[in-house]
């Protein structure tokens, strides 16, 4: 594979659209940058300082892309039960900060234990909730648009991306915290799982 | 002084150094990146993602537009808008107006005799 051809499929990592418009004048470019080097040392350099520039403008572009669809095609339902969603994970994120910055800041009681298990996996599990809702009846809504079955507008995420991100964060939030067995990985409950985060990952690795 | 800033923000250094390297005629891609790094005494070399990345910018903003292409469409001129020459001015008077105190301010280097 020539240098030229392993750039040009790097750039297909940008979206559609861009890549359609610049991807062939980028490499033409890189081409004419090569072309111009005296010896295959400099080349190498100017390819490897061309691909090393890739990455942030290939998440810039597509986080541009994302942002666009965001305020233009997403519907105002799905942004607003995605903001809810997101709301409802701050408390864990809150509280997993704020445990390994003060690590004895949480308060040990049972009824805190209660409340906390609650911000740390119950809220997780409405978000999740809020987003499969949300997304069911955005595909239902899109069917009776575009007459295309509830599956085939399941699959077509571009829209509602929001949803499906918070909500596969929701998922994983709350597998991680009731999901395994947590008596085996000592700490007994999620709210001490947040607790001592360290040693619940080292328990799950020797799990 | 706010609508002064504001203007200054209104082009990154590789927007202004891409549009003066468009001031004096259409190029393609590689034609713009030798003159900015000609332009710059070699300190902005642009790569071909952030090159491009910002010429997509320019052109939604209206600052440059396609002017024409090779058979394969894979080098594209480019050349500046009207838009995009008066956004040039706008921060060319700028800067100027920064130089022109910079100097009544005995703040550049030959100023001071150094």
């Amino acid at each position: 594979m020539s240098l030229l051809t392993a750039y040009e499929k790097l750039t297909h990592l940008y979206p559609k659209s861009y890549r359609e418009t610049y991807g062939p004048q980028m490499v033409q470019t890189l081409a004419d940058m090569l072309h111009d080097q005296p010896n295959s040392r400099a080349r190498g350099i100017t390819w490897t300082k061309a691909v090393l520039d890739l990455p942030i403008n290939i998440i810039k572009q597509n986080f541009m892309v994302m942002e666009a669809i965001y305020t233009t095609e997403t519907p105002q339902f799905v942004r607003r039960n995605s903001q809810i969603s997101v709301f409802l994970l701050a408390p864990f994120f809150i509280l997993v900060t704020l445990n390994e910055i003060l690590p004895s800041a949480l308060p040990q009681t049972a009824t805190w234990d209660d409340i906390l298990q609650f911000l740390v996996a119950g809220m997780p599990g409405f978000a999740f909730l809020l987003c499969v809702a949300t997304f069911f009846t955005w595909a239902a809504a899109e069917h009776r648009q575009n007459r295309k079955s509830v599956w085939h507008n399941l699959r077509g995420i571009r829209s509602s991306w929001p949803l499906v991100t918070v909500g596969v964060l929701s998922l994983m939030i709350v597998a991680f915290m009731l999901g395994h067995d947590s008596v085996h990985c000592v700490m007994g409950n999620p709210v001490k799982e947040v607790r001592n985060l360290n040693a619940t990952f080292l328990c799950l690795r020797q799990d | 002084m706010t609508n002064m800033k504001k203007q200054y923000n209104q082009l990154p250094q590789v927007a202004f150094s891409i549009l003066l390297a468009l001031s004096l005629k259409p190029r393609h891609g590689y034609e713009i990146m030798k003159q900015v790094e000609e332009d710059s005494d070699s300190k902005i070399r642009l790569s071909p993602g952030a090159l491009y990345g910002s010429i997509k910018q320019l052109r939604e903003q209206g600052l440059i537009e396609e002017y024409s292409s090779d058979e394969q469409g894979r080098r594209r001129y480019y050349r500046m808008t009207e838009q995009g020459r008066r956004s040039l001015n706008a921060e060319l008077e700028h800067y100027e107006k920064s130089v022109l105190l910079a100097r009544q301010r005995h703040v550049l280097e030959f100023e001071m005799g150094v």
